[in-house]
């Protein structure tokens, strides 16, 4: 019988057991030493707190937001605690535009603001439904009532999450998305205590977006720029992505990465060469790191960890 | 701050069906649940009390495969306390072949490192086959019966007539730390909500 490593993390554990290598006594046995099994006090929720905290702190840039999201929380407890007083309160409204590029952040942004909620008691559950004019939008009169009726629903107890908004308002008077607007703020007033919606877009559509429906820019009363990663910021990124993924650059496939990015964004523009590209660079260097490797008759454990500036093409 | 109350025990001890009934009987008419969806995201999902029951609820075991949970609120005084009600997968000692129910299972024993009450429910009426407590069951009780957050729930009390084997459950184990219910019945559901009163 293999000797049980003890210094396995809970997460190994957990997946060792789900491969049916351990049996659940095994398990317990091992969890139990991590744990040191005393079940959670609700003051350790504060650690879950800074943990979400921490996620955010990771990401690379985004100061504005990091600064937002601490005014935002230091807003709502202390609401929190004045009710407990029987202080008067403002409501907490967290309706918030999103403007920025693609790849900068928006989405995984959200996320963590859905489970910040949910930490902060603001959310009962802090999922994100994330959605576009098509899934709100319906073909025929009285259909995107129901269809964007439907979406709200799912989203109750979490953040709905509207990509590409200002599409909504794109087809004139006669179109239908003026009708899920219509729905969306209607649903915004009968679930205020249990819905967070956040419109997200380009920086220049949803500006003319707002502009054009004057009644939405009072009820998103927050406002959230993303700002266009430096190109020294998405390489910090393309390290981070690789570290996750237990790959590290060489220095000369970071010098090529740089270069692609560079030109990237002079073709066409920072609409492009954001964290998204970043991603899709480092996912195709893996897998042709791994044709590279095929071929060679020694591998070390190096060579396995490297993407050098030929993976990168 | 939502405090989260797990149920665990075997397969087919009644935790889904006590989920529902203990929702009934705080006064529960819709049940938002939150599942994990195939896709791999959680979604909520509104049922009726009886089509959950009918949906969610199966005589052949481990038809909970993921975990999910229902908010409950409890009368504390003017204010109500908010609780998150988890219902698991159940947990078998052998190592399981399917690689979906091991995966069930791996979260709920993620769930009960998380959890800050834990609900522990043994099935009354399969008790006398065995003269001690199943392994998995010992288990448990050892991992966290010191916890104060911890209750075992002595379900199916309607099918244990003689209370033959409530009286040797409570010889194996501490007995202040048994509820004898019955899920089906709610029996016993006062004495639960005044141990989760007591703890949130």
């Amino acid at each position: 019988m293999p000797l049980i490593n003890r210094n396995l993390s809970k997460r190994e554990i957990l997946r060792q057991f789900e491969e049916g290598e351990i049996s659940i006594t095994e398990a317990f046995e091992l969890l139990g030493e991590k744990e040191d099994l005393s079940i959670k006090n609700p003051n350790e929720e504060d650690k879950s707190l800074e943990r979400i905290m921490e996620q955010l702190e990771r990401m690379v840039g985004l100061e504005n937001i990091k600064k937002l999201v601490s005014e935002l929380k230091a807003f709502i407890e202390i609401q929190q605690e004045r009710q407990r007083r029987n202080l008067k309160t403002e409501s907490v409204v967290m309706h918030m535009v999103f403007k920025g590029n693609p790849g900068t952040g928006k989405t995984t942004v959200a996320r963590i603001f859905g489970k910040l909620f949910r930490e902060l008691g603001l959310l009962e559950e802090g999922h994100l439904k994330e959605v576009e004019r098509a899934d709100l939008v319906g073909k025929y009169i009285g259909h995107t009532a129901k269809k964007t009726r439907e979406v709200v629903e799912e989203a109750l107890g979490g953040i709905l999450f509207i990509d590409e908004a200002y599409a909504l308002a794109r087809g004139g008077e006669q179109d239908f998305g003026k009708e899920a607007i219509d729905t969306l703020v209607k649903a915004m007033e009968d679930e205020k205590d249990n819905l967070i919606i956040i419109l997200a877009g380009y920086p220049r559509e949803m500006e003319y977006f707002l502009q054009a429906n004057p009644g939405l820019k009072s009820r998103f009363p927050i406002q959230v720029e993303f700002e266009d990663y430096s190109l020294e910021e998405l390489i910090k990124i393309a390290k981070l992505m690789a570290q996750e993924r237990e790959y590290s650059l060489s220095s000369s496939a970071k010098a090529k990465l740089y270069q692609q990015l560079a030109e990237a964004r002079r073709d066409v523009g920072t609409e492009k060469g954001n964290a998204r590209t970043v991603r899709n660079l480092i996912e195709r260097g893996i897998r042709k790191q791994a044709l590279r490797l095929v071929e060679q008759k020694k591998v070390t454990k190096e060579d396995l960890i490297t993407l050098t500036r030929e993976d990168l093409v | 701050m939502m405090v989260s109350v797990l149920i665990v025990g075997q397969p087919n001890v009644g935790k889904t069906s006590f989920a529902i009934n203990f929702a009934n009987y705080l006064g529960v008419k819709k049940l938002k649940l939150l599942v994990r969806q195939p896709a791999g995201f959680m979604a909520t999902k509104t049922y009726q009390l009886e089509e959950a029951y009918e949906e969610l609820v199966a005589v052949e075991p481990h038809k909970t495969t993921e975990v999910q949970s229902i908010q409950l609120k409890l009368p504390i005084g003017k204010q109500d306390k908010k609780i998150r009600l988890i219902d698991s997968c159940g947990l078998v000692d052998e190592i399981h072949s399917k690689q979906k129910i091991r995966t069930a299972m791996a979260q709920t024993l993620n769930q009960l490192f998380q959890s800050q009450i834990i609900l522990h429910m043994i099935d009354l009426s399969q008790f006398d086959f065995f003269s001690q407590l199943k392994k998995i069951d010992q288990e448990l009780y050892n991992l966290f019966h010191q916890q104060p957050g911890y209750k075992i729930l002595a379900n199916k009390l309607d099918l244990d007539h003689q209370k033959n084997n409530l009286t040797k459950l409570e010889s194996l184990i501490e007995q202040k730390l048994i509820i004898a219910i019955s899920a089906l019945y709610q029996q016993g559901f006062t004495e639960v909500k005044t141990f989760l009163l007591k703890n949130v």
